[in-house]
């Protein structure tokens, strides 16, 4: 077997290798600084023939793991990136060229939830005080954070993805991330919060516990604008905001691209009125959130409201400036007196819509019973005969509505008559669900 | 000469390539199985490695090539299907079960088919390969994994600064 029988080894085929960090790291003094070609299967492994596929020394074997302990960055983050993070940070312990691993991780994600805290004594000064499970757990997300967001490197964080509980000494990790995005910091390219409630227990409204968190969430913002102002995603749990608040919020966080309130109260009787130039997904679980106006929204394309509590009077939904906007999900709440929404007005002045879900569901409110709607649904409504006499269906024909789905009410004539227009004009409609409900009660009038 | 298709040659018979190893070993292979290389892939399509030519591998040692061919050759005819979407389930757990033979392997070997696939750029195999050091990680401890991988033992100054990583990031040892 001819060994080096060539004279241009890796040099000549990519060396995908080179990188400021590795070098950096080779550079450290008790370590022999190694060129670039380290990274090329030295002379030992030449003489790997296929005997040694089976008989392999220890020394060998030491040489194989040495130089894994030296693969390239995209190699190592190929690997890293099939682990946790946990892991991947541990197995930055085993080799002086992996010590920088924490520092070039693509995609962090650290959430509350994957934390174990077994409830004992605090370290230091008060060794008597015992933290809760959730005081544990998110006090273990921010020695996280602070870990590995305080270094710097070339490579940005690509994903930075927290969840933490709502919690006064999260601010901690905000600032983390805060630092993380600032020119101290790697830089993040996109990053979000789900700030979750610390009780686990139902969602039942509990208005001054919602008010106290929605000063906690509101204290975050007022102290760490810069991290929100970088944040891609939120999701928010179980806050109580004034009407204003939200717009406040939305117009620091210019990045943001989804929002998620579950079980907010976002004003009583108010409209929330939604004006941002980024967002492209909203998503309201279980809010209080009487009327929502979507102002001017140029990227939404997505709206949920689920389990929605609507206003009582007056319209629910307005739409205005969201031409990208097509995929709608209303999911109704068992909640007495419905709104009108009309459909046609939806239809036709959403041209661009591909995708209508209506949910009229009864909504369970114990696990053993389920409690029928007593009021007519009507939100999918064309009224009055004046009204409907304005949407000349025969005209009109709907091309992107490629899925409708309605479910939760009690099949009428009338009713089937109408999603059969419907069906009609949206002349491209591929998926098409309708479901009826049992309910003796639940009626739906067009 | 223009090959007419990477795959299966025109009359039956499939094109096949010479890749000369760094130890100058020649390996005669279907153009086919060659072309999972994604370096590979565009010198066979313009027609090279045919007839006497060959396609000199000069970072990558016969018996490295010949274990990365194994792998080309078997994955090939699923390759062609395109991530053989019609393949059966028998299909799939035959690849599974040669997949997880095939890394059951020294760290030496297995170091010279992570940078071989990464050289080559053969996405599958490169999966393959990062999945089973990962799988050699997870879950363990670092003096584990150190032995897991045959790591040497650190030396004294080497344990300490690796107390003192495992003190900075505490969090991720608990």
């Amino acid at each position: 077997m001819v060994r080096n029988s060539t004279e241009h080894r890796y040099n000549d085929m990519r060396d995908k290798g080179s990188n400021p960090d590795l070098e950096a790291a080779t550079r450290t003094p008790s370590l022999q600084a190694e060129p670039r070609t380290s990274f090329a299967l030295g002379a030992s492994s030449m003489a790997a023939t296929s005997d040694a596929l089976t008989t392999i020394s220890q020394q060998e074997f030491e040489q194989g793991a040495d130089r894994l302990g030296k693969l390239p960055d995209d190699v190592l983050l190929s690997i890293l990136k099939r682990l946790d993070l946990r892991d991947a940070v541990r197995s930055s312990v085993l080799s002086r060229r992996w010590r920088h691993i924490p520092s070039v991780l693509p995609d962090i994600v650290l959430d509350v939830d994957s934390f174990d805290f077994k409830p004992v004594n605090d370290d230091g000064f008060k060794s008597k005080f015992k933290l809760s499970v959730t005081a544990g757990k998110n006090k273990a997300v921010a020695r996280a954070a602070k870990s590995l967001l305080a270094r710097r490197s070339h490579r940005p964080i690509t994903n930075l993805s927290v969840a933490f509980y709502l919690r006064k000494d999260s601010i901690e990790i905000i600032r983390a991330v805060e630092v993380a995005m600032s020119s101290h910091g790697r830089g993040v390219v996109a990053a979000n919060f789900t700030i979750l409630r610390e009780s686990v227990d139902d969602l039942q409204y509990d208005e001054p516990e919602m008010t106290r968190h929605g000063n906690i969430f509101l204290s975050y913002f007022n102290t760490c604008r810069r991290a929100f102002a970088g944040l891609t995603g939120l999701l928010v749990e179980r806050v109580k905001l004034l009407e204003s608040d939200i717009p406040n919020v939305l117009r620091t966080c210019q990045k943001l691209q989804w929002l998620s309130l579950v079980s907010c109260h976002t004003g009583r009787d108010k409209a929330l009125v939604l004006e941002h130039p980024q967002l492209a997904e909203l998503k309201l679980e279980h809010c209080h959130c009487y009327c929502i106006e979507l102002k001017w929204l140029p990227k939404l394309s997505q709206l949920t409201c689920h389990t929605w509590l609507p206003s009582r009077t007056g319209r629910p939904l307005l739409l205005g400036h969201v031409p990208q906007l097509r995929r709608l999900m209303l999911l109704t709440a068992d909640y007495g007196h419905y709104p009108t929404l009309k459909l046609s007005e939806l239809l036709v002045n959403h041209a661009m819509l591909g995708e209508l879900h209506l949910d009229f569901r009864i909504y369970r409110v114990s696990n053993h019973e389920c409690i029928p709607m007593d009021e007519m649904l009507t939100m999918l409504h064309g009224t009055s005969k004046r009204e409907n006499t304005k949407w000349e269906l025969s005209d009109f024909k709907h091309r992107n509505l490629a899925v409708l789905e309605i479910t939760g009410f009690l099949a009428e004539d009338k009713f089937m008559g109408y999603i059969r227009r419907v069906m009609n004009a949206a002349v491209n409609l591929e998926r098409y669900v309708c479901m009826m409900t049992g309910a003796p009660t639940a009626k739906l009038v067009l | 000469m223009a090959a007419p298709e990477s795959g299966d040659g025109n009359n039956g018979a499939a094109r096949m390539v010479t890749l000369i190893s760094s130890d100058n070993t020649r390996f005669e292979v279907e153009a086919a199985a060659a072309s999972l290389s994604q370096t590979l892939q565009l010198t066979i399509l313009d027609g090279g490695g045919g007839g006497g030519d060959g396609i000199p591998l000069p970072n990558v040692d016969s018996a490295t090539l010949s274990k990365v061919l194994e792998y080309c050759i078997k994955h090939a005819p699923a390759a062609a299907n395109g991530g053989a979407p019609n393949a059966t389930a028998v299909d799939r757990a035959e690849l599974e079960r040669f997949d997880n033979e095939f890394v059951n392997i020294d760290q030496s070997v297995l170091y010279s088919l992570i940078m071989a696939a990464h050289n080559l750029e053969i996405e599958g195999l490169q999966s393959l390969v990062a999945k089973k050091v990962a799988d050699m990680i997870k879950g363990k401890s670092p003096m584990e994994i150190r032995r897991t991988l045959g790591f040497p033992d650190p030396t004294p100054e080497e344990q300490a600064e690796m107390n003192a990583h495992m003190l900075e990031y505490g969090w991720a040892y608990e």
